[in-house]
């Protein structure tokens, strides 16, 4: 299994789109975190920030899905846990930084893709560790752009979307994106800040709260790409939909 | 005494019209608020008093105009006004889950409340995206179809019921055609900006073509190019297109069936819209044209027809069917 961890460095404000063969080691020090795992080569993640600890947290396939054991203070969309099994769009929050982790899906496709980027790709899938990737990872959006079909070097927006799942935009332009207001709005600006008064708690997934459900049944939200529906709110079903889905009812001045 | 509440969130004229239009009859016997966003709908409250409306019917018809805002700001403005529930029916033009998907939130709490979808044709390829069908299906009572008949997504919804298209005025109601020498093209102009200057084009190339027709341009602002002095803003516009002898427009609902009940030709340019079919309506019910070249032949050789300057023909009105279909909703209750 090959996952993808993407996140913004708060100090540099560059994107780390690194894609993954678990275990992955996520810490503050190279050096202190462990290179093997079980008999396995570990991927380490250097994140650097005083609130991340040396060896902060582990990520490890068990029985088919990918766990997160932390030593320190994780959350895992904004729950606070010591481990947690991971599903794909999950926010891990180390410190002050938000990780994204997907599962890479068709792996053999993309691969056949990204032949330009194979070099980097194999030093990530786990039997050489992953050293040094902060000083590597700023290739790595181009290489991630070149994975999707894009160009290498083009612009991918980071701007944070989406509702109760937030997700990163990842569009190649803001023209005619409903979320940036064809990239007038600033990144603070977000479209929902009005819809989290309607529901009390938002982003709290404790029981009692109005999101618990939500994240309980988590993974059971998968789109279906041939009917195009998610039984979801509205913001959330958009977090599944096609781009050319997202166009619909995002204009009051449409006809 | 019910209150209705009629949602016509849209832009352009169609979904105020169609609203206004059902409005204005029902308020002989109940309350009915108008909630609209158009931008034309501050300008058309002026002119209610200006036709024929009685006083009653003002007093019980009123229009709630949002103020223009963030796409979040409408949403979440539009929920607190269906949610507080001071209203005994509710009636949806076009968008079975609102125009910016804010009614889904809303009709789970609901339940107590009628509620109607006035359908007229809406983009399949939207129907498909949002699965609109399964949440018309599951909310709405009734399905009102005016006119379109079976040429829309859910016609064969087990609560659709169809009736003649819904218009502003009854025939009795409008005034008579004045005879003239001359023939008269009326051209129906509306849209965005882009579209605007092409019908103030359309009307210069108009004049130099036909110089012994009258022609008017039918607008609420005056299209670039076009001659002011041929610009006539009025509303309704029934009675202008009535005075025509060819009509040049859109294929808009309100453009297609007002000029199908007065019997003028329309020959029509299909405007691309992101949930209209102008296209799929003009095909049937217009004559679609695609160049001022062609739409101007096209003229030629109606003008070449002999004109027929009668008095209107009696055309029927949906209105009224409706407004019985709508009472049931919430008197079986």
């Amino acid at each position: 299994m090959q996952i993808q961890l993407v996140w913004t460095d708060p100090n540099s404000g560059k994107i780390y789109k690194p894609q993954l063969q678990p275990p992955v080691a996520l810490g503050r020090s190279f050096n202190l975190m462990p290179g093997t795992h079980a008999s396995q080569a570990v991927s380490r993640i250097v994140l650097d920030a005083d609130t991340v600890q040396a060896f902060h947290a582990l990520l490890e396939i068990r029985q088919g899905s990918v766990w997160l054991c932390s030593q320190a203070d994780s959350q895992i969309n904004g729950v606070t846990v010591t481990e947690g099994v991971l599903t794909h769009g999950d926010r891990i929050q180390v410190g002050p930084f938000e990780l994204t982790f997907t599962v890479v899906l068709d792996v053999i496709e993309e691969e056949e893709e990204i032949q330009d980027a194979v070099p980097a790709a194999r030093v990530n899938q786990g039997k050489t560790p992953l050293a040094g990737l902060a000083q590597v990872a700023a290739e790595l959006p181009g290489q991630t752009a070149k994975a999707l079909g894009r160009s290498s070097g083009e612009w991918v927006c980071d701007r944070t979307i989406g509702f109760l799942f937030k997700r990163r935009c990842d569009r190649t332009t803001a023209l005619g994106c409903p979320y940036c207001n064809n990239g007038q709005s600033k990144l603070d600006q977000d479209p929902y800040w009005l819809d989290y008064d309607l529901y009390p708690n938002f982003g709290s997934y404790r029981p009692g709260n109005w999101g618990y459900e939500y994240y309980r049944d988590r993974a059971y939200y998968c789109y279906n790409r041939e009917s195009r529906n998610v039984d979801f709110t509205e913001a959330d079903a958009a977090s599944f939909e096609e781009e050319s889905d997202t166009d619909y009812e995002m204009n009051f001045g449409a006809s | 005494m019910a209150t209705w509440l009629i949602y016509a969130l849209g832009g352009g004229w169609g979904h105020l019209n169609r609203a206004i239009a059902l409005g204005r009859q029902a308020a002989t016997h109940h309350q009915v608020r108008i909630l609209t966003n158009s931008p034309y709908a501050h300008w058309v409250e002026t002119q209610l008093p200006q036709i024929d409306f009685s006083p009653s019917v003002l007093q019980n018809l009123s229009l709630q105009i949002l103020p223009l805002a963030s796409v979040a700001e409408t949403r979440h403005q539009v929920q607190a006004i269906v949610q507080a529930q001071n209203y005994d029916c509710l009636i949806v033009d076009t968008f079975p889950r609102g125009l910016g998907g804010e009614l889904v939130d809303c009709f789970p709490l609901l339940s107590s409340i009628p509620k109607v979808l006035i359908h007229r044709d809406i983009d399949p390829a939207y129907v498909q995206a949002k699965q609109v069908g399964k949440f018309v299906a599951h909310y709405y009572d009734t399905l009102v179809i005016p006119g379109e008949g079976d040429d829309v997504p859910f016609a064969y919804f087990p609560q659709a019921v169809q009736t003649l298209p819904w218009l502003m005025l009854n025939a009795q109601a409008l005034p008579s055609v004045s005879p003239t020498e001359q023939p008269t093209i009326v051209v129906v102009a509306a849209g965005n900006q882009e579209e605007m200057a092409f019908w103030g084009q359309l009307m210069a190339r108009l004049l130099t073509n036909f110089p012994a027709v009258t022609c008017r341009c039918l607008a609420y602002t005056c299209p670039p190019h076009c001659p002011p002095h041929l610009w006539v803003q009025e509303w309704p516009g029934m009675p202008v297109l009535n005075q025509a002898d060819v009509v040049i427009g859109g294929a808009g609902y309100n453009t297609v069936f007002e000029c199908q009940a007065l019997g003028k030709p329309l020959i029509s340019f299909a405007w691309p819209r992101q949930y209209d079919r102008q296209q799929h309506r003009g095909q049937r019910w217009a004559k679609l044209v695609e160049t001022p070249q062609v739409a101007i032949d096209t003229v030629k050789s109606l003008l070449q027809t002999p004109r027929d300057q009668r008095e209107s023909q009696n055309y029927g009105n949906g209105i009224g069917d409706a407004i019985s279909i709508i009472e049931t909703q919430y008197s079986q209750r």
